[in-house]
């Protein structure tokens, strides 16, 4: 039976997975909370089985029209008008939410549907669409990040007490968990799209592996790969691998380009930060990669936000968060007292009336279209005014913020008085910095 | 087996064609003919504008066809044409913007996207695939995932 309710139904479960850092699987890389269990085997029989059987609840969920708290992300954006990963994917088999009654019907996928609301949920399909944390292996200590995706910032919280606890082992260390998983994507029919992240894409050696599997298996002829690199490191082999895929889209991660980057992706220099950025560009000239800048903005840096809207737009290149930052609670934009909301808000209105694009309210989702990307960077940007200007006020969390920032300082050495203006100094010192 | 009432909601939908032609500039009024997936909905001279409306399934691939047929290429007869006003599908209005995804064969060999026939021969438009399918794909709205 199926009761599809618009607001709430996604295709993701049909056609999408997520492997995190420690090989725990997920439904959806914007999964809110963590459903899937870890497999002591990653063998290609398991990962089909989580797929094809033990996301059949989620599947039924989405058939039957009910509510998934995991998804709740994807609601928070779209209340604030930004795309959302459900919209992203919905587009991915032709449905569109502003016309879904025809588009759903028509879409390359509603026979599957169909089939899955008669065996209970199940799928005979295989994931065509991947998310593949690596692992934790970075060499940065994003004050954003958590331990489960920064190794460095997991033994940086342990030292100064944050934490007791150790992120498990990355998957990718065990090479037989990386040989079936490469055998898996051989047999996928289908397969589309693989998008890896870290830690640090660049320095895991299973990134380098698994793209020369799929090289010499000439996948890299009929898939596209992204992944995300964090603009501190860079490998001219891993270079030499990606080039030769026939789509490439890369994500620059980058907070803004203003010195206060070093502070919020410690210990990065903003200076090598923008240099690697031009060399990814010129990489990317060529074979015609789509590039986007990837923020995830906090109380710090959204001042600053305007530079890689600027810098996206001059150019050509995209601007990508994947939502609005929920964790650590004590870095959302929503803990600055509402004058500095309202006066960022205006920065950014600012911003987007001195730009000459025709006005719409027509939703962009389709962001890699490189025709669009101006009026989705438009598009991005209003949607942290609307953010800025709507968003609950945390400012209750302040003295954490202080509390946390003041840790991480005690270890690293520096302050943020260095970084910010008068206008944080007086939020910070007024709740006891 | 899908719930009644949603298969009734999902199997009763179809898709509206509009469309509208006129004699443009015509001294001898042109012979035309429209047809849109097979069926005829107008076959003589057109004296004033048309303005025609067909139904078609919301899954059916949509073949539409206009012709130009008789013309005499005479002096008297040499402004004689069709012009396609407007061609909507569901809302989605293709003339000007998307003249260019149409083919119009015609005893002139002329091969220029247009929306006015001035030469005997057919203009078309093939979907070939459900509307909306093929819409995603000429508005370059990304992949399109088949299972």
């Amino acid at each position: 039976m199926m009761n599809i309710n618009p607001g709430n139904f996604c295709p993701s479960p049909w056609f999408h997975m997520h492997i995190q850092p420690s090989g725990k699987l997920k439904f959806c890389r914007w999964q809110h909370q963590s459903i899937g269990h870890l497999e002591s085997d990653l063998t290609q029989e398991n990962f089909l089985k989580y797929f094809q059987e033990e996301m059949s609840t989620i599947r039924m969920d989405m058939l039957q029209g009910n509510s998934i708290p995991a998804c709740t992300e994807c609601f928070t954006m779209e209340n604030h008008n930004k795309i959302s990963g459900r919209e992203s994917q919905l587009l991915k088999v032709g449905i569109k939410r502003d016309n879904f009654d025809k588009t759903f019907r028509s879409s390359t996928f509603y026979n599957e549907f169909v089939k899955s609301s008669e065996k209970s949920g199940h799928t005979d399909l295989w994931p065509q669409d991947w998310q593949i944390d690596l692992g934790n292996q970075c060499n940065s200590n994003c004050i954003f990040c958590s331990p489960q995706y920064s190794s460095k910032l997991a033994a940086e919280f342990r030292k100064i007490g944050i934490t007791n606890q150790m992120p498990l082992r990355n998957w990718t260390d065990d090479s037989n968990a990386v040989d079936h998983f490469v055998e898996l994507l051989t047999q996928s029919k289908k397969l589309a799209y693989l998008h890896f992240l870290g830690g640090e894409t660049v320095i895991i050696p299973a990134f380098k592996k698994i793209l020369t599997e799929l090289i010499s298996r000439n996948l890299h002829r009929s898939i596209s790969i992204g992944f995300t690199t964090n603009l501190t490191v860079w490998d001219q082999s891993v270079v030499d691998l990606l080039t030769q895929f026939k789509e490439v889209n890369l994500g620059l991660s980058v907070e803004c380009l203003h010195p206060i980057n070093d502070y919020l992706r410690w210990p990065s220099k903003i200076n090598q930060v923008e240099r690697t950025i031009e060399k990814w560009l010129n990489v990317a000239k060529d074979p015609q990669w789509l590039i986007h800048l990837r923020t995830t903005p906090t109380m710090f840096s959204i001042k600053h936000l305007t530079t890689i809207y600027e810098y996206a737009y001059k150019n050509s290149i995209g601007v990508e968060s994947c939502n609005f930052l929920e964790r650590p609670e004590c870095l959302r934009m929503n803990v600055l007292p509402m004058h500095l909301r309202v006066k960022f808000a205006d920065d950014i209105q600012q911003w987007i009336n001195s730009k000459s694009i025709p006005k719409s309210n027509e939703k962009i989702i389709n962001f890699r279209d490189p025709n669009l990307l101006k009026q989705y960077i438009i598009k991005d940007a209003e949607s942290y005014v609307k953010y800025l200007l709507d968003a609950p006020d945390e400012t209750h969390r302040l003295a954490d913020t202080i509390s946390y920032i003041k840790k991480l300082e005690k270890s690293r050495g520096n302050t943020i008085l260095d970084y910010v203006t008068s206008e944080y100094n007086e939020i910070l010192q007024s709740a006891g910095y | 087996m899908l719930h009644p009432n949603t298969m009734k909601y999902y199997s009763q939908q179809d898709i509206n064609i509009c469309v509208v032609i006129d004699a443009g500039n015509s001294v001898v009024l042109p012979d035309c003919k429209v047809s849109i997936n097979n069926n005829v909905l107008f076959d003589t001279t057109v004296i004033k504008s048309q303005t025609l409306h067909f139904v078609v399934g919301l899954l059916d691939p949509i073949s539409i066809e206009v012709e130009l047929k008789n013309k005499k290429y005479s002096e008297k007869s040499r402004d004689t044409e069709i012009a396609i006003k407007s061609l909507t599908i569901d809302n989605f209005e293709l003339i000007p913007n998307w003249t260019y995804l149409a083919c119009y064969n015609n005893d002139h060999n002329y091969q220029n996207p247009t929306s006015v026939l001035p030469f005997n021969g057919t203009w078309s438009i093939q979907t070939e695939r459900p509307f909306y399918q093929w819409l995603h794909v000429v508005q370059k709205q990304g992949w399109l995932l088949e299972p």
